[in-house]
C-alpha cells in the first residue's frame, strides 16, 4: 500500500493539482485560483485535516460547512493500491436527475477488470454515471451485437487500450463509438516496459488524430480523469 | 333609508397595543426566519472549497 509519508504534503500536492486542471479547464479565475494556491501553502489546518482523513479512512470527515471528503484506497493495475480523496455528493443536491450510462472498453484481464472498474465507479459518482460493459448482462448471445447496442445506447464512452498489445478489440470500439458521434474519453498508457503482462503496442495510425488521455499509472489516470471530468461533460452538455 | 351603526368603544390600552404590533410582528418575524446563508466560495479555504465543489454535482 503506497500511503502517503506525510498527510499534510499529500493533501497539499493532491488539492494544487485539482485547482489547476479547474483553472485551465475555465472553472475557477485568476483570482480565485491564486488565492486558493496561497491557502494551500499557509492554511494551518491543512495538517490535522489530512490526518484525520488517513485515520478515520474510509469513513468520511466534515470539511467546512458546506462539504464531506474522505480519503479512499484505489486500485494499481499491478496489485497494490494508492490514497485518493473523494469529494462526496450532498444528498439531493445533483443538478441533473437522471443518471448517464457509460460504456467501459478495456481488455478482460482479472487485473484491470477488478482495478479499473473499481476506480471508475469512485470518480464517476459524483456524477451519477453507471459503467457498462461487453457481456456485462451475463447473457449468452451475440457479443459484437451487443457491444454495438451498449455503445450506442450509451451517453459517452471510455476505453483503456491497458495490456492490448496482442488484443486490440478496443479499437474497434474506439471506432464504433466515434462513428456513432458518441463523447469518448480515450486513456492511452504509455508506460514503459517490454514483456511486461501490461504491454500495450503500437497505436493504429487511424486513431492518431483523436485526443488521448496518457497515463503510466491508475493513479495519474485517476487524478486526470476526477478533475477533468466537470470539463468534459460540460463541454459534451452532460453536465 | 341610511342604516346607523353603533360606534364600539375601544379601551386606549387596546389602541396602544395596536400600535404596537406592527412593530412588534416584523421584530419578532425576522428573529424566527434567518435567511439561509449562501455559501459563498470567496471566503472557503482550499481545502472547504474543494469539498464544496464535489458537493453539488
Amino acid at each position: 500500500v503506497a500511503d502517503p509519508v506525510d498527510p499534510a504534503v499529500f493533501l497539499r500536492a493532491f488539492l494544487d493539482e485539482a485547482y489547476e486542471k479547474q483553472f485551465v479547464n475555465g472553472f475557477l479565475s485568476t483570482d480565485q485560483y491564486h488565492r486558493l494556491c496561497a491557502d494551500l501553502q499557509k492554511n494551518p489546518k491543512l495538517a490535522a485535516i489530512g490526518r484525520t482523513l488517513l485515520e478515520r479512512s474510509p469513513k468520511s470527515i466534515q470539511a467546512g460547512k458546506y462539504g464531506r471528503l474522505r480519503l479512499i484506497h484505489l486500485r494499481e493495475f499491478g496489485g497494490s493500491t494508492f490514497p485518493f480523496v473523494q469529494g462526496l455528493t450532498q444528498q439531493g443536491s445533483r443538478r441533473r436527475r437522471s443518471k448517464l450510462v457509460c460504456f467501459l472498453g478495456h481488455r478482460f484481464l482479472q487485473d484491470i477488470e477488478s482495478s479499473l472498474r473499481f476506480n471508475l465507479v469512485h470518480l464517476f459518482e459524483p456524477h451519477a454515471i453507471t459503467l457498462r460493459w461487453a457481456g456485462d448482462d451475463l447473457g449468452a448471445g451475440d457479443l459484437f451485437e451487443k457491444i454495438l447496442t451498449a455503445i450506442s445506447r450509451a451517453d459517452l464512452c471510455l476505453f483503456d487500450n491497458l495490456a492490448t498489445s496482442n488484443k486490440p478489440n478496443v479499437y474497434i470500439e474506439i471506432g464504433i463509438a466515434y462513428a456513432l458521434r458518441k463523447p469518448m474519453l480515450f486513456c492511452e498508457y504509455t508506460g514503459t516496459g517490454t514483456g511486461t503482462p501490461f504491454e500495450t503496442g503500437s497505436f493504429p495510425s487511424d486513431l492518431q488524430g483523436l485526443l488521448r488521455i496518457q497515463y503510466q499509472s491508475y493513479q495519474e489516470l485517476c487524478k486526470k480523469l476526477y478533475f477533468g471530468l466537470p470539463g468534459f461533460l460540460k463541454h459534451n452538455k452532460l453536465l | 333609508m341610511k342604516k346607523t351603526v353603533a360606534k364600539k368603544t375601544v379601551s386606549t390600552k387596546k389602541v396602544a397595543k395596536r400600535a404596537q404590533a406592527p412593530a412588534a410582528r416584523k421584530a419578532s418575524a425576522a428573529k424566527q426566519i434567518k435567511p439561509a446563508k449562501k455559501p459563498s466560495p470567496k471566503t472557503m479555504d482550499a481545502l472547504e472549497f474543494f469539498a464544496y465543489t464535489y458537493s453539488r454535482f
